[in-house]
């Protein structure tokens, strides 16, 4: 029995030792960066970001309990911000989705001022739509919608990153996810939109007919210059011409349905020889 | 705690032999008590007293098979396979320290190592937006359109991609998608919807798109990114369909007229190369040509006519068969 009991009193203090061995022992990646905090206070960096350096990940001992390892990440990382309202310098109200990168450039500082990378995306959330206001406040509605936003953009960046370098981070490449009309404005484009295709398609009805009302005229004026052109050079002739050629059409097509009856008297140009008995005149 | 029936007591209080001492220190025997306990489990272990040789034997090789049983798991969990055109990024202890080509390949087991498989060098297809849905884009000139794009892109380093921004994939995705609405929105909605610009925007896209990857060294390389659809909206169809009529019909109006005119001109060129004809003739006999050309015309005229001749003051009266003449006609005989 009191074997048994040192036997367990051993069991339990390897126990212990293990806990406490595996709870001073933390895997930080390559992407992470970790901040030591002894009794809540920042004490040391691992894997801390530094330009052009890659980040170094492994294993790394702490004091147990004593020591609370804050992880952060390293990489650059994006972040989205939607549902900002904006009214524009001419008074059009949109709706913003916002992207962007920030980067934790000062790991200690950041842990100090917010605790975390979570009130970091909080706090990033917060301050952006009364700067969007600020800056998109100064450009036309239809220039915010423009890549670069008349420079919106650029100053948007500008003074997140001041405000975000205060707390540790670097916020860069801030652009528009979208850029999105109110309900009321677009039915307003809705309505536009189909006013101006009614508008076009009246208009392209106009001008087709015009424009085949003209290619016909000019085809006629055509027409006649040719007639003319020949016919000008008898006249008479061409009356003559003209009219045999319209009887041809009108009276003489074989395939035509009905036949006319033609009443001809004697006195008739065409049957004068008739009356003629015995030629001469 | 009962000491007596304990695991670790029964161990030491018999040491005849390690299978022997085991037997009580395994729980399901300990609660043979309990019927419940018993079935499939219990019968197992309640074996040795029934048909000791067998069982005895494998009880003695239980350690080693569990300890056989560890160790291939272990093995198991390190072969990781790697599919076909893809690498996988080894972290061992958080630290990529080797990238694993297509195949089966071994790292340590998880928790100490983890690997992460991407693509390389194969294309993928990225769909903008994901679903099959409307997304209205504002245009240069403030209408909406309905636009959506395929992007073909390719991981060409997949440490840096897995190193440059994190999520990835999202980012991707979110930075193509604000090129897209960037590009849409410089162009006029007319450009994007017949098409004429849609080559402009996908290109714009493209060329953007991968300046902004290069600038935070993503190792991801475009394609092709092709514009699968610039529609006015769907409230607007109906109104869009009515200028698509309108213009039609326009169009339909003068190809008719391009027609006409053409026979028209046909018709007074050859009318007036017949007259030119004829006329040479009528310059060289004027009178002959004048007479034969009335009678040619008139033969063919009464030919295909029926015909009365209704006689003057010669009396001479033909009247052909077949006549349908009203019979007011011959009633009326003209005066000579």
């Amino acid at each position: 029995m009191r074997a048994s009991l040192a036997k367990r009193t051993l069991l339990l203090v390897c126990a212990g030792i293990g806990l406490l061995a595996i709870s001073a022992v933390s895997v930080i990646g390559d992407r992470e960066q970790a901040v030591i905090m002894r009794l809540g206070q920042p004490d040391r960096v691992v894997n801390g970001f530094a330009a052009n350096r890659p980040g170094i990940g492994g294993v790394i001992a702490h004091l147990p309990f004593a020591e609370r390892v804050v992880r952060l990440d390293r990489t650059l990382v994006s972040f989205k911000a939607e549902n900002i309202t904006v009214r524009s310098a001419d008074q059009q109200r949109r709706n913003l989705a916002l992207l962007g990168t920030y980067r934790i450039t000062d790991p200690v500082r950041l842990v100090r001022t917010l605790g975390g990378e979570a009130q970091l995306n909080r706090e990033l959330a917060n301050i952006l739509p009364a700067l969007a206001q600020a800056e998109f406040g100064r450009v036309d509605a239809d220039q915010l919608a423009l890549p670069g936003g008349g420079g919106a953009w650029h100053r948007l960046a500008a003074q997140l990153d001041a405000r975000a370098r205060t707390l540790g981070v670097q916020v860069s490449d801030v652009r528009a996810l979208q850029v999105a009309l109110t309900e009321a404005d677009r039915q307003t484009t809705f309505a536009r939109m189909q006013e101006e295709r009614e508008a076009a398609a009246l208009s392209a009805a106009d001008e087709g007919m015009q424009q085949a009302l003209q290619i016909r005229s000019a085809a006629e004026v055509e027409a006649a210059r040719i007639i003319g052109a020949s016919a000008g050079r008898d006249p008479e002739f061409y009356d003559f011409y003209r009219a045999m050629s319209s009887y041809e059409t009108m009276f003489a097509d074989p395939g035509k349905r009905d036949r006319a009856t033609l009443i001809l008297s004697p006195d008739n140009a065409y049957l004068r020889q008739m009356n003629n008995r015995g030629g001469g005149r | 705690m009962n000491k007596d029936h304990g695991p670790w007591d029964s161990a030491d209080s018999a040491p005849a032999a390690e299978d022997a001492g085991r037997a009580p220190a395994n729980p399901w025997l300990v609660s043979q008590s309990d019927p419940a306990m018993r079935r499939p489990i219990a019968a197992r272990s309640g074996t040795p007293r029934i048909r000791g040789g067998i069982m005895r034997r494998l009880q003695v090789r239980w350690p080693w098979l569990a300890a056989a049983g560890i160790v291939a798991t272990l093995l198991t969990a390190s072969v990781r396979v790697i599919g076909e055109g893809q690498q996988g990024l080894v972290y061992t202890f958080g630290h990529h320290n080797r990238t694993l080509s297509a195949g089966i390949g071994l790292a340590l087991p998880w928790p100490l190592a983890s690997v992460q498989a991407y693509p390389v060098g194969t294309p993928q297809t990225l769909a903008l937006p994901a679903a099959e849905t409307e997304q209205l884009l504002p245009t240069r000139d403030g209408q909406l359109i309905n636009a959506s794009a395929e992007m073909r892109w390719t991981i060409t380093d997949p440490a840096a991609f897995a190193a440059a921004v994190i999520p990835a994939e999202t980012a991707l995705r979110d930075l193509a998608d604000a090129e897209l609405r960037a590009a849409i929105a410089e162009t006029p909605f007319d450009a994007a919807w017949d098409g004429t610009g849609r080559a402009a925007i996908a290109n714009r896209m493209a060329v953007r798109l991968q300046a902004a990857l290069n600038a935070r060294r993503a190792g991801v390389r475009i394609d092709r990114i092709a514009i699968t659809r610039a529609d006015p909206p769907g409230v607007l169809a109906e109104s869009f369909a009515r200028l698509a009529k309108a213009r039609a019909e326009a169009r339909d109006h003068r190809t008719k007229a391009e027609e006409w005119s053409a026979r028209t001109l046909n018709n007074a060129r050859a009318e007036a190369q017949d007259f030119e004809r004829i006329y040479l003739q009528y310059r060289a006999a004027p009178e002959i040509t004048r007479r034969r050309m009335y009678y040619e015309t008139m033969e063919r005229v009464i030919a295909n006519n029926d015909r009365v001749i209704i006689g003057g003051s010669a009396g001479a009266q033909v009247v052909l068969p077949d006549t349908k003449a009203s019979p007011s006609a011959p009633a009326q005989p003209k005066a000579p």
